[in-house]
């Protein structure tokens, strides 16, 4: 009951607070001279948020990135050094999480992509009812966080020893089948199959993001435009990749890079489902236990550094593109 | 409808006013009334603590203590100690319990706004917090002479930094012990062994009756491994010493030195890694947690099962320590002669504001008697030598005490005293790894961990 409340004073605290904020800075212009008021009311409507930027995103950032070259920072032995750099280029589990990260980049938003525009595709097709059912299907792992949907992905990979009553729904179809599996998918990595088995998780989990964007603008294409090639002759295939894609195609660079930025964050679903053991860690998770668990904030620093080097370019081409769509507008 | 807007907002500008009252009183008024039962439960629940609840220190008459226990028993017993203090001395205890213990403490104590006392699990941490000046020694607290010839051999020392004492432990765990069911050790005709290599020899008998000796299991989410380093510990401390531990433990005898190399290869691979040894072998080690993994003396899985006095807490509940399960000393090893030692943990109180009523927390705490309320409890061993042992709650947490008094040294864990990136790192990952490759490359795991070690 206590947490209830809190809960609701924080969100009229917080809404109530902005508003009255934005109300009073108002207030307090507008008794000014006309030229005052011109002067001062966009940075009164710009400000908090600036400040807020300022205080909570810049500012860590600038320390992050000044920590980076600093080490045993807190302690007596506090000193400057390139040694967290070198770190960051030769240590093998950090290599090790980069390569994984990469295949999470590869694979995720692809796979989220591919099937949530075979899904749009499809429903498109159907009765509106099962149309309904079936995008309803898709979407609902969205609304499962990611420790969530790696707790329920448990149930999918968890082992036993041959023989003995499997818990886990893969090892029990293989044993099922008279061929038990010899070797926990997620300890096995060769090949990377449970960096794979995990990120299989994200795709589950976004493909519904991708098919509810995708099917939107699937349903913007002009409906002449694919008559037009039907009475060319064209097949069904050829108006999906030659008619279909290019129109849609700025809402799929959206989706892709919409995925791609938050894969590059992923930490949830390793750390629940192998804690970043048998060659599946990922970025974040090595930043989480370099700060907390070792204590370094020096190295910590020098991983985020990277991630914020590694996370500019995506956001780039996507500022990019949104400027590019609103321009049109 | 200008006069009605303007009315609306001054309605909301009003509502957002005494909403920020009530948020203002309620933090200052409520807190103490209520905190008897709330913090205890939400600890027991599931240990989910933000950092808001926990209170500030520093306000003499009351204390604020946060630990690393979530169990039941475990803040049973607590609360039943620091309710038997607040009686005697009048200072009222806000305790809080939390899984996140070390990142919950840092952020408060480096935050600047302290508990008064910590109760730390891992020292390793205690030692950081030290060396950054924000601990406060107890030496002038205490008589550190009667504490140093009341407490078990080495514990004070745990507690001490460059001369000064600043750690009191007030709970202990025993590590060394080996558990079995009686009633199948009978009907195998299988006898408790009194030394490491007689405990192998009735392994193999074991695989050789067609019976898997060993169950193990290492999975902990993120503290995966720490099963695999403290049979490392237990070995290095009977093959090796106490001294040749300690230098262990501040990397002046390394990880790729030929005394770990042999720990590992003469004494923990053939169990661990031995055809039929262990349950599952190493792909069952890994994915276990170690909560479940003694569940196979039950289940006839397996016949002995290393670790810690808490782990009867996992047991079904129907199982009766003593009856239907038993314990024994993990034995010495015959082949060389440090003595007969045991595997320690245990909570350390360190204080971190100069609150006067932190001092007589230590007084009452440097007491055997101090520890009976919680003893009573369960799953609680004294570290100290002349505990009233007819205190505890079962006959077999008195017999762990006696194994604990009747050994010649004792030594806490070393990894929980290494450095962070290496205790709770690379010691537990590589730990990891040479367990899923079945043993090989221990060259290469060993080297990686001292690679790890911070300059």
């Amino acid at each position: 009951m206590g947490n209830v409340i809190s809960g609701l004073t924080a969100i009229v605290l917080g809404v109530g607070g902005v508003l009255v904020l934005f109300w009073g800075l108002n207030y307090l212009v507008e008794r000014m001279s006309k030229k005052q008021e011109e002067l001062l009311k966009p940075y009164v409507f710009i400000g908090p948020a600036l400040l807020v930027v300022g205080v909570f995103l810049l500012y860590p950032s600038i320390v992050t990135f000044i920590d980076s070259f600093r080490t045993n920072i807190g302690t007596a032995d506090e000193a400057w050094t390139l040694e967290n750099y070198q770190f960051l280029f030769t240590d093998a589990t950090l290599r090790d999480s980069f390569i994984n990260n990469f295949i999470w980049i590869l694979l995720v938003p692809a796979g989220a992509v591919a099937i949530g525009l075979l899904v749009a595709v499809l429903a498109d097709r159907l009765a509106p009812t099962w149309e309904k059912v079936s995008k309803s299907l898709i979407f609902m792992p969205m609304a499962v966080s990611f420790v969530g949907a790696s707790t329920i992905w448990m149930f999918i990979y968890t082992w036993r020893v041959p023989g003995e009553p499997q818990i886990g729904l893969l090892p029990a179809i293989f044993q099922g089948l008279g061929n038990p599996m010899d070797t926990p998918i997620l300890q096995n990595s060769s090949f990377r199959l449970n960096t794979i088995a995990l990120l299989v998780v994200m795709i589950w989990l976004q493909a519904g993001f991708a098919m509810v964007l995708l099917s939107a603008a699937i349903k913007n294409v002009p409906e002449d435009t694919i008559e037009a090639a039907r009475i060319d002759g064209a097949s069904e295939i050829q108006i999906f990749w030659r008619v279909t894609v290019p129109q849609i195609a700025s809402t799929i660079v959206v989706v892709t890079t919409t995925i791609l930025i938050l894969v590059l964050k992923v930490f949830d679903i390793p750390r629940v489902m192998t804690s970043g053991n048998f060659n599946t860690n990922v970025i974040a998770n090595v930043y989480f236990n370099l700060e907390f668990t070792a204590r370094q904030t020096g190295r910590a620093s020098v991983v985020v550094v990277a991630l914020i080097v590694l996370t500019l370019p995506f956001m780039y081409i996507n500022i990019k593109r949104f400027r590019a769509q609103e321009a049109m507008r | 409808m200008r006069i009605a807007r303007q009315r609306w907002w001054r309605t909301l500008a009003a509502m957002t006013a005494l909403a920020m009252l009530a948020v203002a009183c309620g933090n200052g008024d409520t807190e103490p009334a209520d905190d008897d039962d709330a913090p205890d439960d939400e600890a027991a629940d599931d240990g989910d603590v933000s950092e808001d609840d926990v209170p500030e220190g520093g306000e003499e008459g009351t204390l604020t203590v946060l630990h690393a226990l979530t169990g039941d028993t475990d803040t049973a017993g607590l609360r039943a100690a620091f309710d038997a203090f607040t009686e005697e001395t009048g200072i009222e205890i806000e305790e809080t319990g939390t899984a996140d213990f070390e990142q919950l403490a840092v952020t408060r104590v480096q935050g600047g706004n302290p508990p008064d006392i910590l109760l730390h699990p891992q020292p390793g941490l205690m030692f950081d917090l030290i060396d950054q000046d924000l601990a406060f020694p107890q030496d002038d607290a205490l008589d550190m002479d009667a504490l140093r010839s009341d407490m078990v051999e080495g514990l004070v020392e745990l507690g001490e930094r460059d001369g000064d004492f600043y750690g009191l432990m007030v709970r202990l765990s025993l590590k060394s012990l080996v558990w079995y069911v009686p009633e199948r050790f009978e009907a195998g005709g299988y006898e408790v062994p009194e030394t490491w290599e007689e405990m192998v020899e009735l392994g193999d008998q074991m695989v050789a009756d067609g019976q898997t000796p060993w169950c193990i299991g290492i999975e902990s989410s993120d503290a995966t491994g720490w099963v695999a380093t403290d049979w490392m510990e237990d070995i290095m401390l009977r093959l090796h010493g106490g001294e040749a531990y300690d230098d262990w433990i501040t990397n002046d005898l390394p990880f790729n030195s030929p005394e770990v190399t042999q720990a590992v290869e003469e004494y923990m691979n053939p169990i661990w890694f031995g055809e039929g040894q262990v349950f599952g072998g190493p792909p069952n080690i890994l994915q276990t947690s170690f909560g479940d993994s003694p569940l196979g003396l039950f289940d006839e899985n397996c016949m002995m099962h290393r670790q810690a006095s808490f782990i009867s807490g996992f047991f079904p509940d129907d199982v009766t320590v003593g009856e239907d399960v038993d314990f024994f000393y993990l034995p010495e090893i015959e082949a060389s002669d440090p003595g007969a030692p045991v595997l320690i943990a245990g909570d350390l109180a360190a204080a971190y504001t100069d609150n006067p009523s932190t001092a007589e927390f230590f007084q009452y705490f440097a007491t055997p008697a101090s520890g009976e309320p919680w003893a009573a409890e369960g799953a609680w061993l004294s570290p100290f030598n002349d505990f009233d042992t007819s205190a505890y709650a079962e006959e077999s947490l008195a017999a762990q005490g006696e194994i604990v008094s009747n050994a010649d040294f004792a030594r806490f864990d070393a990894s929980d005293m290494m450095p962070g990136s290496v205790g709770a790192g690379s010691f537990w990952t590589e730990m990891v790894n040479y367990i899923s490759r079945g043993g090989e490359d221990l060259e290469g795991a060993l080297q990686t961990i001292d690679d790890s070690w911070p300059s």
